[in-house]
């Protein structure tokens, strides 16, 4: 039995080419889980969605696209 | 003029020392062909001689490889020979490594080519192919005729000084490298020729070769979130403050582990981004940013998923080859599946 897995990643392209099952969006390349524009809690917000984000992805079946 | 000197490698069972009851035997050299370096004698023909044939099982090899590799390499070094071939090995894993790692010792210690034949499947081939000559054979003995009369071809290219510079169409293994080279015609006529051929239906070849990915089946989680152990990994280069694994932040060759027992949130003083690839000035003021620890740790009590893994497993993904990717890929995976680690979310830069 393998690991379920999930991505979070700013370069969907590249992840989506090499096969990743589960790519949710992230915030940049230089801050996946965050953004130094918005105030702390913020910032938990948005990393909170993103996990909710990949929660829900790891509960799905996954793809295999490849681009 | 004296001949070609060859000296032949071949494991325990096509060097007839016997079967798998044979594999601790140790490493030994004779004198003449021997089995399939008879077959070999033949296929290279006159002008060179089957001096000597090397021999050692697999097991002795494949428990100690560069000890075994340096004894036999020093054998093979008393019958001075002019090039060295090893097996072929087809799709045999112990025996493709042990042709592979023979094949680079000679070549190094003593400064003899060497060439050896595997099947595209055999971990050797990924593995010795940067450094080793490799003939493309089929997966087993069934093809020994065509794997020799192939090796044994482009061993008399080696004795005539041809350094096989193009492997591929020699029939071997690329080995990864590249070569300037001066075209006649420009990029554009050649990619229209190229893309001419490909609607033609006609041969044409890439100038620029794309790595192939694997494909691994999506796993499913058979439970649900709430009861699984989900951990978070990062490629994009958490560390230990002060980096004490001395992970490097590029071509990164290691994992590293950082323990999150008891803790709520990154703070700076805990850990910190090594990485050549992106600016980490922003993830550096905030490490949440790249491993969104404290959010993670909400959910975990709001019950969204049974529990967090307490390792954060890293590394930094710049410039990183496949192959290490691979393995580094699985060493983690590895650790997670002997922790019962159900799914992991991975933050990548």
């Amino acid at each position: 039995m393998g690991i379920a897995t999930a991505q979070v990643c700013s370069m969907r392209q590249v992840a989506t080419m090499v096969g990743s099952p589960r790519i949710v969006t992230g915030k940049s390349v230089l801050h996946p889980t965050g953004d130094p524009a918005l105030d702390l809690a913020g910032e938990r917000d948005l990393r909170r969605r993103i996990l909710q984000d990949a929660l829900k992805a790891l509960e799905s079946d996954g793809t295999q696209d490849a681009a | 003029m004296e001949s070609v000197r060859i000296v032949h490698y071949l494991n325990q069972f096509f060097g007839q020392l016997g079967g798998e009851e044979a594999a601790g035997a140790g490493p030994q050299i004779k004198p003449g062909a021997i089995g399939p370096g008879r077959v070999l004698q033949g296929q290279l023909g006159d002008g060179f001689e089957v001096v000597a044939t090397a021999i050692c099982g697999d097991n002795t090899f494949a428990d100690a490889p560069e000890a075994t590799a340096q004894e036999l390499a020093g054998l093979i070094a008393e019958f001075r020979p002019r090039i060295l071939i090893a097996g072929p090995a087809f799709n045999s894993g112990r025996y493709g490594q042990s042709c592979g790692e023979l094949c680079a010792a000679v070549q190094e210690r003593l400064g003899v080519p060497a060439l050896t034949g595997m099947y595209d499947e055999n971990p050797g081939v990924e593995q010795f192919r940067s450094r080793v000559l490799i003939v493309r054979t089929g997966p087993s003995a069934r093809t020994m005729g065509e794997a020799l009369r192939q090796m044994a071809a482009v061993a008399r290219r080696m004795a005539a000084g041809d350094v096989i510079d193009r492997p591929a169409q020699a029939g071997c293994f690329p080995r990864g490298m590249k070569r300037a080279v001066v075209r006649e015609e420009i990029a554009a006529k050649r990619a229209i020729d190229m893309l001419l051929h490909k609607v033609a239906g006609e041969p044409w070849a890439t100038e620029v070769s794309v790595p192939a990915f694997d494909r691994v089946a999506p796993v499913k989680i058979n439970l649900p979130l709430a009861s699984a152990t989900v951990a978070l990994v990062t490629d994009g280069g958490l560390v230990v403050k002060g980096n004490p694994d001395r992970m490097p932040n590029g071509y990164c060759d290691r994992i590293t582990a950082i323990p999150i027992r008891g803790l709520e949130r990154f703070t700076t003083d805990l850990v910190e981004a090594h990485h050549g690839g992106y600016d980490t000035q922003f993830v550096n003021q905030d490490l949440n940013r790249l491993v969104p620890l404290d959010a993670m740790r909400q959910l975990e009590r709001e019950g969204a998923v049974g529990r967090l893994y307490e390792t954060v497993y890293a590394t930094a993904g710049l410039g990183m080859s496949l192959t290490n990717a691979k393995k580094l890929g699985r060493e983690i995976g590895q650790r997670l599946r002997q922790d019962g680690v159900q799914a992991v979310i991975l933050t990548s830069t």
